[in-house]
């Protein structure tokens, strides 16, 4: 191998270390790339300036030192950060020593289990292209590395381990399809619990929802089985709160831990059924359409205030199947302690909304009354929706109601439910998110954290819990168009042409397309969906078995085909009935004794049967002679190619022995 | 396909005209040779198609057996002027390539062409000379010309060498580099006669006053038709097939430090192609390539120590089935 090969292949090891490091840098502690890169440069050095090699002592007290570095830096060598620290301090350290092609292989092993720990960080759809095509370029690096010859160009390299990517496609897709999945999410290993807390929180005070407001992050997908409810019925329910403490809405713990019983709910007549797909927040919050009834599996369990919430913390994507009634009614009797609990307000504070209260209490004949008074008002007066109100002193409600009265979901449910409470109509806030959009490609609705939403229940006798989302009197387009459509149009779309805006509206719902087909069918393709798969295929009974019998022989059939691509090109071309009359003598021949050489020509093998054979000396050596004509020579005579097909066929020389004999 | 190495498109009643030309007037040749030199019908029929197929032929044997003669024999049956070059470990470039003399009278440098201007020239015992004077000769013969004091003078056509060397383990001589072995066509060996042949030459005339005697038996305008229908014999698929099988085997194959070049690939299918005109085929038989092989090859691929040094080009033949 001379030189220049050698630091061509050493270039193609360091780029794919270079690649393969990348998705881990984040996750790594300083010290761990910077000592890969002093390695890389030294190794560099060594092949380009003539840098001595580290001697193997310095190499092994290396490895102990960066051992303990690993160690000190996480407490431990297992679980999945130290052990990626772990594999990019050995290719480091291995780098260093590398002299031969196999060792190059080494490092090249050790960058494809970078690869893998790198999907176990992060299995979005952009990383999965992204680790593919370094899997792509450690193939053509390993290729190289291990070639006799000299090293290809860069574009063939990659063409030839293109090539044989593609070959070991059907090999994945049997394995990707039909290998025994685990129960449980494999992906989840690394995600530590309360990692992925944006979204909403357990409580509400005044500005909270406001950061989610423009967050674009997507916090779940839903997709409809039958018909699709309307925009403004699309009411997420996340979480209930009860406690109010006169500026903070909390969810009160006992309460809302009592499970559903039966009789509280009773159906409207309108179930629709969907599934959700829950990106991680590491909580037990489950998205689900006003009022859920109904949740698949024995995952999820229904609280006595209406929401759903999961067995373990949501950390990992988890789809679940819901049914929920648009019309059902909560709660049409309330025992009063319960009544009471849902009056109740602090001793003091806000006291302009509570005289409020006893204002419209007076100027109304009943519960419903006071409702639409209320809502009267923030209808008349000059409340606006705003993404930027004013911060609120010790009585917020009290100043939003009298003074600012500029605010955004969360002031209007708060100050409502407080007026509510005042006078004396049980009420709660709910949060959770409102709207969401619709792509097309996919068939999902998209619901974003900037569809984060707050609204009130109240309760009202003989009617049960009733939704009053006083935002839709003030901006009815939140609830109808979302977000956007509330604020103000030049707000939104400042600087922007209308077309503009629905370019990057399309490019967004094709990437989201792609990315819930990714998420669903490829990172969520799990035990459940396999055994949905098989049965669509008319595969019953024991799963196990019929997985091991349909991997054994797909794979079989796999590997099978692909042989035979490649040994077409291997055999030659046997189409000619010329050549293959001629062939099928040689076999009769072989069989008499007569089999012919390696590298005789049929005139010299029609003359080594002569000698043998004389009485079939005039047959072959016609024969062999028309074969040549018609193999070699240009423009045989017409007739030649038909008579010398039916001789060659007819041509027997175990009749002749026999007749000898 | 046959498109490509054709000459001149003919149709198949008029190819099949000049075939027959082309072998009948081979065969006065060819019987004029074997009529000088005794018991060597295929040797002399290779050096034939090595002329024919325009390379150039290397002899490689013992002094005695006949390479002189049969240089100058092929010179007297094919009408071409002949040259004889003794190459010692003395002789300069300027030697074969010819020199610059000063004329007093003309006041000026007249080239005086030196004995490579022939038609057929006879380097003989060519590793005697060194290599100076060696690649002198050898670029002369790739070129077809000799280029003297910045003046190129052409060198005649047909241009034909037969260079003989003495096996190398004689001493005093030096070994051709392989770069300039593979210029030659082909590479034969004459071998000692067998009694029957031996007892004809002890008897029998004198070969040298044979030679005399002999006319020519093609004009040069016969010999220069006879050359260009070499490339425009026939040549099949099936047979560029089996051609490519025996080049990919050479370079694959342990056997052989290194593989047929291109240029010896090319040369293989002239020299088969001009076989198969003296023998009168119609288009290119894997007999004539095998006919041709040993000679076209046996410069060429060296065998690797310790593979049993046999002929390489039987063993290439018999590696390679025929398709």
């Amino acid at each position: 191998m001379s030189r220049a090969e050698a630091t061509a292949r050493l270039g193609w090891v360091t780029g794919v270390i270079a690649a393969a490091t990348l998705p881990h840098l984040g996750h790594l502690p300083p010290w761990v790339p910077l000592l890969l890169a002093v390695c890389v440069l030294w190794r560099l050095g060594v092949a380009t300036r003539g840098l001595p090699v580290p001697p193997g002592w310095l190499r092994i007290a290396l490895a102990f030192v960066c051992f303990l570095g690993v160690l000190a830096t996480y407490g431990t060598i297992n679980g999945l950060h130290p052990g990626s620290a772990l594999l990019v301090v050995m290719m480091a350290l291995k780098l260093l020593e590398t002299r031969r092609a196999r060792d190059l292989v080494v490092l090249l092993l050790i960058a494809y289990f970078l690869v893998f720990a790198g999907f176990l960080h992060n299995q979005s759809l952009p990383w999965g292209v992204y680790l593919l095509g370094v899997a792509w370029l450690t193939t053509a690096a390993l290729q190289q590395a291990t070639r006799t010859r000299a090293p290809l160009p860069a574009g063939e390299a990659l063409a030839l381990s293109g090539r044989l990517l593609v070959g070991a496609i059907p090999v994945m897709l049997i394995l990707f399809l039909l290998f025994p999945r685990l129960p449980g999410p494999l992906w989840g290993i690394g995600a530590s619990p309360g990692s992925a807390t944006t979204g909403l929180s357990e409580e509400m005070s005044p500005g909270d929802i406001t950061e989610l407001g423009l967050s674009e992050e997507l916090a779940f997908r839903a997709r409809f089985d039958g018909t699709v409810p309307r925009n403004s019925e699309l009411y997420w329910r996340a979480l209930v709160l009860d406690e109010f403490n006169g500026r903070t809405w909390r969810r009160s713990r006992p309460r809302s831990q009592m499970p559903l019983q039966p009789e509280q709910l009773s159906s409207g007549g309108q179930a629709i059924e969907y599934e959700v797909v829950i990106e991680p927040h590491g909580r037990h919050w489950v998205f689900a359409l006003d009022v859920p009834v109904a949740a698949e599996g024995d995952e999820v369990v229904q609280a006595a205030d209406l929401r759903l919430a999961t067995v373990r913390p949501v950390n990992e994507r988890r789809t679940m199947r819901l049914t929920s009634d648009l019309a059902a009614v909560a709660d049409l009797t309330l025992p009063p302690r319960d009544q009471e609990h849902y009056r109740r307000l602090p001793q003091e504070g806000n006291p302009r909304s509570r005289a409020l209260a006893q204002q419209l209490r007076a100027g109304s004949a009943d519960d419903a009354g006071v409702i639409q008074a209320l809502l009267s008002r923030f209808r008349a007066e000059p409340f606006y929706y705003t993404l930027l109100p004013p911060p609120l002193g010790s009585d917020p409600v009290d100043e939003f109601l009298f003074e600012t009265r500029e605010g955004f979901c969360e002031h209007y449910a708060s100050a409502f439910a407080t007026v509510m409470r005042a006078a004396g109509i049980p009420a709660r806030v709910v949060l959770g998110y409102q709207g969401g959009e619709f792509n097309p490609l996919s068939g999902y609705h998209v619901i974003r954290q900037s569809d984060a939403h707050a609204w009130t229940e109240v309760w009202l006798e003989g009617q049960g819990w009733i939704r009053v989302d006083p935002v839709a009197a003030v901006a009815p387009y939140r609830v109808s168009d979302g977000l956007m459509g509330a604020l103000r149009a030049g707000e939104a779309r400042a600087g922007r042409s209308v077309q503009a805006m629905q370019w990057r509206r399309q490019a967004a719902r094709v990437w989201d397309a792609a990315n819930t087909w990714w998420n669903t069918s490829v990172i969520g393709y799990d035990d459940a969906s396999q055994r949905r798969l098989l049965e669509r295929f008319g595969f019953e009974g024991e799963h196990a078995r019929t997985l091991v019998i349909l991997l054994a022989i797909g794979l079989a059939a796999s590997l099978l085909i692909l042989a035979l691509v490649l040994a077409r090109g291997l055999l030659p071309k046997r189409r000619d009935p010329v050549v293959l009359a001629w062939q099928q003598l040689c076999t009769r021949l072989a069989r008499q004794g007569l089999p012919p050489q390696p590298g005789e020509t049929p005139r010299a093998f029609a003359e080594r049967v002569a000698a043998t054979r004389p009485e079939l000396a005039a047959g072959t050596r016609a024969l062999a002679a028309q074969y040549q004509q018609l193999r070699y020579d240009p423009d045989p005579a017409p007739g030649l190619r038909e008579g010398f097909i039916s001789a060659a066929r007819r041509f027997r020389p175990h009749r002749w022995s026999r007749a000898v004999r | 396909m046959s498109g490509k190495l054709a000459a001149a498109p003919v149709t198949g009643a008029d190819a099949a005209r000049a075939r027959a030309d082309h072998a009948l007037t081979a065969a006065p040749i060819l019987e004029a040779l074997d009529g000088i030199i005794l018991g060597k019908s295929r040797e002399l029929r290779l050096a034939l198609a090595c002329l024919l197929a325009r390379g150039h032929l290397l002899i490689e044997d013992l002094p005695g057996v006949g390479k002189t003669t049969l240089a100058h024999a092929l010179a007297r049956v094919l009408g071409l002027g002949f040259q004889r070059i003794q190459f010692t470990s003395d002789l300069l470039p300027a030697d074969i390539l010819g020199v610059s003399v000063y004329h007093p009278e003309r006041r000026g440098f007249e080239f005086q062409p030196g004995p490579i201007f022939a038609q057929l020239v006879l380097a003989d015992e060519i590793n005697r000379a060194t290599p100076k004077t060696q690649s002198a000769l050898l670029e002369a013969m790739e070129e077809q010309q000799v280029t003297a004091d910045g003046v190129t003078h052409p060198l005649p056509e047909p241009f034909f060498v037969v260079a003989t060397r003495n096996p190398t383990e004689q001493t005093g001589t030096f070994a051709l580099p392989e770069s300039q072995l593979d210029r030659f066509l082909m590479q034969i060996r004459l071998g000692y006669p067998d009694p029957a042949q031996e007892r004809a030459l002890l008897t029998g005339t004198d070969r040298r006053s044979l030679i005399n005697q002999q006319p020519a038996t093609i004009d040069p305008e016969g010999l220069r038709a006879l050359q260009q229908a070499v490339p425009a014999v026939h040549v099949s698929e099936a047979l560029l097939d089996y051609l490519q099988a025996l080049i990919a085997h050479s370079r694959d194959s342990r056997d052989y430090v290194a593989g047929l070049s291109p240029r010896g690939g090319l040369g293989l299918l002239r020299a088969a192609q001009a076989w198969a005109l003296l023998h009168g085929h119609a288009g290119v038989h894997p007999d004539d390539l095998q006919a041709v092989l040993p000679a076209v090859v046996s410069h060429r691929l060296v065998a690797r120590a310790g593979t049993g040094e046999v002929d390489p080009g039987r063993a290439l033949i018999e590696a390679v089935p025929v398709p």
